[in-house]
């Protein structure tokens, strides 16, 4: 008996050990910051000596959170050492369990698969008030370009973003100058036209590397929106310039567009030539290092991408944003799509664990994101990373980045400009859509299926697809 | 006397035949590992220009970050 | 006697009360979650609301292409592991067992442990970027190159996809495996294995006649252990080929995975995780079938 005393009295201490344990510095309740990042890290570095193995030192964002901790006498911030970087498993799991990091960084395109499931605070009230960190009794929203900002399926905001990704083309000027090359392509007939040269460069042996391999689906849509930029006008119910997941089914179910039209089997043609230029087994190959090494003269990428480039390459890296689909390539060309950066990125959403500690903590988080975001912050905290832009752009300072961010800046500033991502009729419909669409692009542009193919491989799963998703979100038209 | 030294020299043989396959088995098996630690010394230029031998100088950095990250 | 019988039934009754908890934890932690994948199989599932749709989830993967590929690839696939791994482990651990070099035996059977000792995610990566790497500088690129073949793209060719993930960890003998087969060896009769050299059998009839069916007991314990890793295994999608090109390399695990963590739809993922349970305990119980005759037969 007296053993089991014991027992019991090892149990009740070792369990009040562990619940005093948890919150005992100052007092201050902890709200945890999970850093990640779209196209950087914003977690703090190991260590803040520059060296080959630590080539990107950081901890601004971490010294933001203390510099706002000061301020506050209920709550403190802390910056995860490490973020879940999106991981879909880990954090569905954790936001199920209520264990999730308070404020957490995921990509924004998740949202309209956890509608509905209380895991985030919804932000659109909080950006109708104002942001005390910014002069002149501001909103939150207008920091933003209303043109940037998309709501969820069921109309509500529940992320807030925190940079601006960059996106173009990445060229090595070496190899375009020894084929002959001497301007960065701004429309797509100057692009084919530096393909066909470095093309007929290589055919003759003057230079030796590939023409150019891509690293994502960045251009593509880009290439979608060029081609789509005609039915804006007509799909876009909310006058954002943009068409929604919810806008691209209304008007599907009206009758009013289908995956197999004119314009679907343009932008495969305009994918497959910019696919003519890749490498054979171009599934397999290994586009980053071939990239720094010197051995392929084009590819896209995001600002990281860039900076990793930046480090083999040196000064012969020159970036540009993807370029403008003119009349002359395309009957369906002439519409101007942002380029240089594909707008907002870097989402942070307040989940359920903030809420679990009250109202105040979830002013608090709020606060927090505002105190980010407002431009003198934020541009200290993704300059010094130096992977992306600023939200208010001109405020860039990495010089790698310059044109890019000029090209942005002039773009955005006008009425008639898409932006990046304004029409994608693959990438709208939920991952497993997409996914299909990825993976049949795959073997397109291996030339083992035409486009025919994808046409009917889409539109056999297209109808099913969007009766799901309105079935989900209870959409009606 | 003569067949016994025949027999046991045709033994020898095959034991050696056998360490070799072995050794090359092992050393096949090997192979990931000797990248691995190989990589280990590299520098990221360094891995650029040649992936699969040692490059000089040995670059002992990879480890004293990964030590920092092991032990916070 | 009253007395006795109240002991007993007081160390009955102490026996359950230590039973609650483990029987508790079994009951939360082993038998909950199969009990629900098998219920929500039948669901569509939803957290907000889920309601039943008995087969319908069952239908749907049948009717899916791609599901019905995917369980081909896992076919040809636990089908090339089980036979790489098993007749390569056995080799080794044969070639082990008859040499005479006792030094030498030993030192290499450290040196075959190592591999087991770096993390399966280092080893697939660098089959990925170096040895199977699809670029023209790509160790195996190179070495099919000497012989005049173009460059191949290994894990990204349709055709050569599940080759090489069969490919992979070639020779196949690194790890545990060995020596379990080599211990199995190595507890045969000392006089069995003389008497058969005194009658002059030749190694392949040894190995053939006596090795063997005397291994039956470990090569039945792999057989089953494989089958059970090899229907659940994803490892090699997930980090290499994304179940392509064109759904070649995709097994009804990683089916499951992306639709639990990717698609949302659960209750199509418990269906296919309820499919490959039926799947493993038949083909589990068709190999011990199989396998305990054989050994009777031996005996």
């Amino acid at each position: 008996m007296s053993k089991l005393k014991g027992f019991l009295l090892i149990g009740v201490w070792a369990t009040a050990a562990l619940s005093f344990g948890g919150c005992g510095d100052g007092g201050k309740v902890k709200l945890y910051f999970d850093g990640g990042g779209g196209s950087g890290n914003y977690n703090s570095t190991i260590s803040m000596a520059q060296s080959a193995a630590n080539p990107y030192p950081y901890n601004t964002l971490e010294q933001l959170a203390k510099e706002w901790n000061r301020t506050q006498d209920k709550f403190e911030v802390v910056v995860n050492s490490g973020s879940l970087n999106g991981r879909r498993d880990a954090i569905t799991s954790m936001l199920s369990a209520g264990t999730a990091p308070d404020m957490l960084y995921q990509v924004g395109g998740v949202v309209n698969d956890d509608i509905g499931k209380g895991w985030y605070i919804p932000l659109t009230d909080y950006l109708a008030r104002v942001n005390p960190y910014v002069g002149g009794g501001q909103k939150w929203s207008e920091l933003y370009n209303g043109k940037e900002l998309s709501p969820a399926a069921d109309g509500n905001y529940y992320y807030i973003c925190l940079d601006k990704v960059l996106v173009g083309y990445l060229y090595n000027t070496e190899i375009l100058n020894a084929a002959g090359v001497t301007k960065i392509p701004e429309t797509y007939s100057e692009f084919f036209a530096c393909m066909d040269a470095l093309k007929a460069a290589k055919a003759n042996g003057t230079i030796a590397a590939e023409a150019f391999a891509h690293q994502g689906f960045w251009g593509e849509i880009q290439l979608n929106t060029s081609v789509y930029g005609g039915k804006v006008g007509e799909w876009d119910l909310d006058g954002n310039s943009a068409v929604s997941s919810y806008e691209l089914i209304k008007a599907y179910k009206e009758g009013k567009w289908r995956i197999d039209s004119p314009e679907f089997r343009e932008y495969l043609r305009l994918c497959a030539k910019r696919a003519s230029y890749y490498p054979d087994n171009y599934l397999a190959y290994d586009t980053a290092l071939n990239f720094s090494r010197g051995k392929l003269a084009v590819t896209d990428g995001l600002g990281n991408h860039m900076r990793i480039a930046e480090k083999g390459l040196g000064s012969k890296l020159a970036v540009g944003g993807y370029p403008k689909l003119d009349a002359g390539v395309s009957p369906y060309g002439g519409h101007t799509v942002a380029r240089g950066s594909a707008g907002l990125s870097t989402a942070y959403w307040v989940t359920n664990s903030a809420s679990g500690k009250g109202n105040d903590a979830v002013e608090a988080c709020v606060d927090f994101l505002m105190f980010l975001s407002a431009p003198r912050n934020n541009s200290r905290m993704v300059n010094d990373l130096g992977f992306a832009l600023p939200i208010e752009v001109s405020g860039n300072t990495t010089e790698l980045f310059a044109p890019l961010a000029e090209q942005y800046g002039e773009d955005s500033s006008s009425d008639e400009t898409l932006m990046w991502s304004a029409v994608n009729v693959w990438g709208s419909f939920g991952q497993e859509f997409s996914d299909t669409y990825e993976r049949s692009m795959g073997e397109f542009y291996q030339g083992k299926r035409d486009a025919s193919w994808i046409v009917s491989t889409l539109e056999s799963v297209f109808p099913d697809t969007v009766d799901k998703l309105a079935a989900r979100y209870n959409w009606t038209f | 006397m003569e067949g016994k030294t025949v027999k046991r020299k045709r033994i020898t043989v095959k034991q050696t035949a056998l360490v070799i396959t072995v050794a090359a088995l092992c050393l096949t098996v090997l192979f990931p590992f000797w990248l691995l630690a190989v990589k280990s010394f590299k520098s990221f230029e360094q891995e650029i220009a040649s992936p699969i031998s040692l490059s000089f100088p040995l670059f002992f950095e990879n480890y004293s970050v990964a030590w920092a990250y092991v032990k916070e | 006697m009253v007395k006795t019988q109240k002991r007993a039934v007081k160390e009955t009754l102490t026996a359950f009360a230590w039973l609650i908890l483990p029987a508790g934890l079994m009951l939360i932690f082993c038998l909950y979650p199969a009990a629900a994948a098998i219920l929500r199989s039948f669901m569509d599932y939803a957290p907000s609301g889920s309601r039943w749709i008995w087969f319908g989830n069952f239908s749907a993967l049948f009717n899916d292409a791609v599901f019905r590929k995917s369980l081909l690839n896992m076919l040809i696939l636990v089908s090339g592991g089980l036979l790489t791994g098993n007749v390569a482990t056995l080799f080794l651990a044969e070639c082990l067992f008859n040499m005479r070099n006792r030094k030498a035996s030993k030192a290499f059977r450290y040196l075959f442990l190592i591999p087991s000792l770096v993390p399966g995610m280092v080893t697939a990566l660098l089959w990925k970027n170096v040895i199977l790497s699809g670029d023209a500088d790509g160790l195996m690129n190179r070495l099919t190159g000497l012989f005049g073949a173009p460059p191949n793209a290994w894990y990204f060719s349709e055709r050569l996809s599940k080759a090489s993930i069969v490919l992979t960890n070639f020779p196949w003998v690194g790890g545990i495996s060995f020596l379990i087969y080599l211990a199995g060896l190595q507890s045969i009769r000392e006089s069995c294995l003389e008497a058969a050299e005194l009658d002059g059998v030749t190694v392949w009839k040894r190995v053939w006649h006596i090795d063997l069916p005397l291994l039956l007991g470990q090569i039945k314990y792999f057989l089953i252990i494989g089958i059970v890793g090899g229907v659940q295994v994803f490892d090699m999608q997930l980090i290499i080929t994304d179940g392509g090109p064109n759904y070649s390399t995709t097994v009804p695990g990683y089916l499951l995975y992306l639709k639990t963590y990717g698609y949302s739809a659960v209750g199509e993922a418990s269906a296919i995780g309820v499919l490959l349970f039926a799947v493993t305990f038949t083909a589990m119980t068709i190999a011990n079938k199989v396998l305990a005759r054989a050994q009777k037969d031996a005996a």
